[in-house]
This record gives structure tokens, C-alpha cells and sequence, in this order.
């Protein structure tokens, strides 16, 4: 009976161990999802939000970015080289018109092609309610490159996937 | 009468009836994550034929061993599983697509399409639809081109049909 109890103290010792292994030291693939939770985080709009806040979430959405960032759109024939300067502006431009904003990432997939570059698929769900009281939705898929720049992952390009090619 | 009664609603927690309850789950999670997964319409890509709000299972074996056909309605992945398209396929590779005045030409011949209810003018000029790929619409025509999300995919992302 002793034995058996110090087995079990020991296997709930073994786990607490490896969750803190997971919690302390994440891996890159969940260092990149905790990226695009921040982005999602910082392009979030709720009802009433201050200029203020609105003003410091587009600051933040730029430290997620490379120094020059790549957005490509086929679908548009739209490809710009944006300095990430001037992200905080596109993106303060961009939230304007909703009155309330969400936006999520799912069923992530990451690949590592190269050491410090990430390749990451995802479908992007966007959310939007405008101040008419009308709701506008979209996703897409995208799929974005990553580099490790100073041990943090940043988007250095984001393309927009043509599931349907009209 | 009682016993048994009693025996179902409170049975006696047993090895057995524990390892009966995990199998039944395990069953159920691997048959509505691989066979038959849920699903919840939102939008009005599909409407009338399908509504924003309605739920359905999307019948993951449908295409497993078969191509989908013409007017079938399919689930289109993105990047996976957990947002999909719901849309007609109308063409298949090969075919030529175009749309004149709202109205649909396979192969350079009119469709009939009692699915699709006053619809608009769109104005598509002939495109084939290339190798492994399919063409898909959905069934709502009532509006503007631009905003209705259709075209060719490939077949890979198919990905079943809804059950109904």
C-alpha cells in the first residue's frame, strides 16, 4: 500500500513536471499561435472603445510584424510591400468604420522550412458590426510567413489563399 | 419490473460498466469526428435550398470512394475542417463554365436550375474548369457577382456533403 502511494505521488509529480516543461518552455508552433492570439487580441473592437485604447492596440499590432511586411491578395491582383510603420494607421483606418470587431484564428497548421522562418496556414474569421446595426462577416484562408527576429516570432508576409478560382 | 428500472438509470459502478461507458463515448467521438460531423449554416450563400441557422451533418464518406457529380452540394475546407463552404458543384473538369444574364452555360448549353430563384444578371465570359478541380456556385443568384463567392477548386478539398 505504501509502494502503490509513493508510485502515485510520484506519477502526479511526473505530470505537474511536464505541464510546467509545456507552460515554462513553449514550443515554437505555440509561441506563433500565441502570435496570431495577440494580433487577433490587439484587432478587437468593443462597443465604446476609447480612442485611447483604440490608439495603443494599433501600436501593439505593429510589434507582431517584421520591419517591412508583404500582403499579397490574388484574388484582387493586389501584392504591397508595407513598411510596418505604417501598420498602426492601416489598421486604426481599417477598425474605424465597425462599431464592435472580433477576429479569429482557426485549425492552424505550421510548418518550419527553414531555421527562424515559419510558414503558418490558417483560416481567418472575421467579425464585424457596423454602427447601423448591421453584421458583416468573412474568412479566408491565409497563409503566412514568420520570422524569428530577437527570439520573437513576427509576420513578415501575409497572403490571402484563392479557395475559388472564378 | 423495478429492479430493472432502477438497474438503468442507477446502475452499479462496475469495472465493466465503466469500460462499456468509455467505448460508447469513444465510439461517438470518432463517428461524429470522421463519419457524420455537425454543423451549423451561417450566411445565405445556399439560400433557399439551405438557411442561415440551420444544422446539418456533413457526411465526410460521401466522396471516398465516388467523385461528387453535378448539382451535388458539397463542403469546401479552408485551411481545415472547422469553417467550410457550402456550395453547388455545377461543372466538372474539363467543362466549360460562363454565366449570360444570370443564367448558367455548361458546355456552351443552358442549365436548368430549379434551385435557383430570381436571379440576378450575372455575366461570366466561358472559362474551363481545369484537371482535379470542380466548379461550384451557390444556390443564392439574388446577388451582385462580385459579392457571391463561387469558382473552380480542386477536388481534394472537397471534403463530403451535407446529409440532407
Amino acid at each position: 500500500m505504501v509502494v502503490g502511494k509513493k508510485w502515485g505521488i510520484a506519477g502526479i509529480g511526473v505530470v505537474v513536471a511536464a505541464i510546467l516543461v509545456f507552460v515554462l518552455w513553449p514550443s515554437d508552433a505555440d509561441r506563433i499561435k500565441t502570435q496570431f492570439e495577440y494580433l487577433a487580441e490587439n484587432i478587437a473592437k468593443s462597443p465604446g472603445e476609447s480612442p485611447l485604447t483604440s490608439g495603443a492596440k494599433a501600436k501593439r499590432i505593429r510589434t507582431v510584424f517584421t520591419d517591412t511586411v508583404t500582403l499579397h491578395a490574388p484574388a484582387y491582383g493586389y501584392v504591397r510591400d508595407l513598411p510596418a510603420s505604417d501598420l498602426p494607421a492601416l489598421a486604426l483606418s481599417a477598425r474605424a468604420p465597425y462599431r464592435e470587431l472580433s477576429l479569429d484564428f482557426y485549425d492552424a497548421t505550421i510548418a518550419f522550412p527553414q531555421k527562424d522562418q515559419a510558414d503558418a496556414r490558417v483560416t481567418a474569421r472575421l467579425r464585424g458590426r457596423l454602427p447601423s446595426g448591421e453584421n458583416v462577416e468573412d474568412f479566408q484562408e491565409l497563409n503566412c510567413r514568420l520570422h524569428k527576429v530577437e527570439g520573437a516570432w513576427r509576420f513578415a508576409s501575409i497572403e490571402v489563399v484563392e479557395v475559388l478560382q472564378p | 419490473m423495478k429492479p430493472l428500472w432502477n438497474a438503468f438509470f442507477f446502475p452499479q459502478l462496475t469495472r465493466a460498466y465503466a469500460g462499456r461507458v468509455l467505448a460508447v463515448v469513444a465510439c461517438a467521438v470518432i463517428f461524429f469526428s470522421f463519419v457524420l460531423t455537425p454543423f451549423r449554416i451561417r450566411g445565405h450563400s445556399m439560400a433557399p435550398t439551405y438557411r442561415d441557422g440551420g444544422f446539418n451533418f456533413c457526411n465526410k464518406l460521401r466522396y471516398r470512394f465516388t467523385k461528387p457529380q453535378k448539382q451535388d452540394v458539397v463542403a469546401i475546407r479552408l485551411a481545415g475542417q472547422s469553417i467550410v463552404l457550402l456550395k453547388r458543384v455545377v461543372a466538372l473538369e474539363g467543362e466549360t463554365v460562363a454565366f449570360r444574364q444570370g443564367r448558367l452555360y455548361v458546355n456552351h448549353r443552358a442549365v436548368e436550375e430549379p434551385y435557383v430563384q430570381s436571379p440576378f444578371a450575372w455575366d461570366l465570359p466561358p472559362r474551363q474548369v481545369a484537371a482535379g478541380h470542380v466548379y461550384v456556385v451557390g444556390d443564392n443568384r439574388r446577388v451582385p457577382m462580385h459579392v457571391h463567392q463561387f469558382g473552380q477548386t480542386p477536388m481534394d478539398r472537397v471534403i463530403g456533403g451535407p446529409l440532407w
